[in-house]
């Protein structure tokens, strides 16, 4: 223990003195040149966030003495880049207009006392807290888009507290205030406290935030996918960001199934070949080695067309039957 | 002169201001930031570790940092405390489950020395979503009255629309000069609108 930390700290100093020489030089080369060259700079910003990041890691083993002179380093680093930052100013790709505040104007008329003040005179439509959609509590049942309220618009979708279930939301309720038979959308994912359950969703435009999943199976596309506190997961993603996972554990991912995507008409870019659900970052594990909590599905254990079938190509719900023969089937297996 | 010393004449003579952005992770704190930079807000991926923008903002220059939240990170936002001129709180509207959580980060940040005194503006994002909480159903939520300790506004906002963004900035930047460049004992609000301005 005592040698191994020692070596770490060997190794540490060793990187952190290379970096230091080459950012210096960047550094003075940019300070010398006028005007700084912008990519240059951003480079140097990123590098500097990098060794930043790497320093903290090591915090934990490094002794003060150590973390005081490391940390100095940093400081005038940083400093000296937020100054060349404000040097590089002079021709930004955006400023603000100067604006005088004006009682008409209606930003500033925008602060919540004044909503307070003014909604029962205005009877402004208040976005109701209860107007989003939301599935909670229920086990052992199937739920899909009947189970959702109609909306007008597009909303934050919640799912919480659900215990061996199947919630298929492929098809979601048709839009209250449409003639044409538009479907619900939404926009956002919340979704806390799943067990033994599988969730299958559409490809969205938004974000997904989950919690204190355990033994489930979750198939759907967005923007960003943050899981967190979560064990023995299967993930089926199609996404454009590297999805995250914290204080995870036994999570497996792979891309959304194209026996899904084939039956979602009209949905907004499905990446297949350029999905980056296996770019996933453990903020538990911030390290050059890899992960061990998540891995990708291997080819064998993927569920086939047929698998998923069992539950979106159907028009009745499912029985109690019709689950149990589903859920072995796509669930990780039990441990 | 130490470097430091040399910085912090610069930054006089420059009228800078120093943000902090910060909130619980999928907040919206680097979606914002690239509207307002004019930048494209898809394919953001979460903040690991921070992102640094600069603003020119009528005659002050913003130097406006942007720390991620999840919660392995947290521990580390005080790394960027030092010189804050303002705290910008982003809070994800949707977010019911953890408001809880985002009350107490936001009060412990208030009792840091380092932070006492900035203006603290808090951005209720995401408007655009149906079902997300009003603001003052968030002001509530995040029991802001009993803040006492720094002058603070709400605003509801969307890095989508763009929704009040620069009207926040405004605010912020309007309070931090009438503080540091203009002599903080007359900081007393001048303008009924900034009724929920609390002063200490
Ligand atoms: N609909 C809607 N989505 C938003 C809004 N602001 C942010 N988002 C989405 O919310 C997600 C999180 O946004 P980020 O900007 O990455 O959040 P962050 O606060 O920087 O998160 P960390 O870096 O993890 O701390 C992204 O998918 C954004 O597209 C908004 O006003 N409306
Ligand atoms: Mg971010």
């Amino acid at each position: 223990m005592e040698d191994s930390n020692k070596t770490r700290i060997q190794e540490f100093y060793a990187t952190f003195q290379a970096a230091r020489t080459d950012l210096s030089s960047r550094l003075e080369a940019l300070k010398a040149g006028g005007q700084p060259d912008s990519d240059k700079l951003h480079a140097l910003v990123a590098d500097a966030a990098k060794l930043r990041k790497e320093f903290i890691d090591a915090n934990g083993y490094l002794p003060t003495y150590d973390q005081r002179q490391y940390e100095q380093f940093l400081k005038s680093v940083e400093a000296d880049i937020e100054s060349l930052r404000v040097t590089s100013a002079p021709k930004p790709k955006f400023a603000f207009k100067r604006r005088p505040p004006k009682a008409s104007t209606p930003s500033t008329a925008q602060t919540c006392a004044d909503h307070a003040k003014e909604a029962p005179i205005l009877s402004a439509p208040p976005t109701s807290s209860s107007s989003h959609l939301a599935l909670s509590g229920h086990s052992h049942k199937y739920l899909d888009g009947g189970s959702l309220p109609s909306l007008a618009s597009s909303s934050d979708l919640t799912i919480s507290d659900l215990e061996d279930c199947i919630v298929n939301l492929l098809t979601l309720p048709s839009l209250s205030d449409a003639e044409d038979g538009g479907q619900c959308k939404f926009t956002a994912l919340h979704a806390r406290n799943l067990s033994n359950t599988v969730l299958i969703l559409p490809v969205f435009d938004g974000s997904a935030l989950l919690h204190d999943l355990k033994r489930c199976t979750i198939a759907l596309g967005c923007h960003q996918f943050r899981m967190h506190a979560s064990h023995a997961v299967d993930v089926y993603l199609s996404i454009e960001s590297n999805p995250i996972i914290e204080h995870c554990s036994s999570i497996r991912f792979a891309e959304y199934p194209r026996a899904l995507s084939s039956t979602l008409d009209a949905s907004p870019s499905i990446l297949h070949e350029t999905s980056k659900h296996l770019a996933v970052q453990d903020f538990s594990h911030i390290r050059a080695t890899r992960s061990p909590n998540w891995s990708a599905l291997p080819a064998e254990a993927l569920p086939s067309g047929d698998d998923w079938g069992l539950v979106v190509r159907r028009d009745t719900s499912m029985s109690r039957d019709d689950m149990e023969e589903a859920m072995p089937r796509l669930l990780p297996a039990q441990q | 002169m130490g470097l430091l010393t040399i910085i912090r004449k610069n930054r006089l003579k420059e009228k800078e201001m120093r943000i902090l952005f910060l909130g619980l992770d999928n907040a919206g704190k680097t979606t914002i930031l690239k509207k307002l930079n004019g930048e494209d807000i898809s394919g953001i991926s979460p903040t690991l570790g921070f992102n640094i923008k600069t603003f020119v903002h009528g005659k002050y220059t913003l130097n406006v940092w942007d720390v991620g939240g999840q919660r392995t990170l947290r521990p580390y936002w005080r790394n960027y405390f030092e010189q804050t001129d303002a705290l910008v709180w982003v809070v994800d509207s949707g977010d019911r489950m953890r408001m809880q959580d985002c009350k107490e980060e936001l009060h412990s940040l208030l009792l840091e020395d380092r932070l006492a005194g900035a203006s603290l503006l808090i951005f209720a994002n995401k408007q655009d979503i149906q079902g997300s909480m009003t603001c003052a159903e968030i002001r509530d939520a995040l029991d802001l009255s009993s803040i006492k300790s720094h002058h603070w506004k709400i605003l509801p906002c969307s890095a989508v629309t763009g929704e009040n963004l620069i009207a926040g900035l405004d605010w912020v930047v309007g309070d931090v000069a009438d503080r540091i460049y203009y002599g903080s004992s007359s900081a007393l609000p001048t303008n009924p609108q900034t009724a929920e301005v609390v002063v200490s």
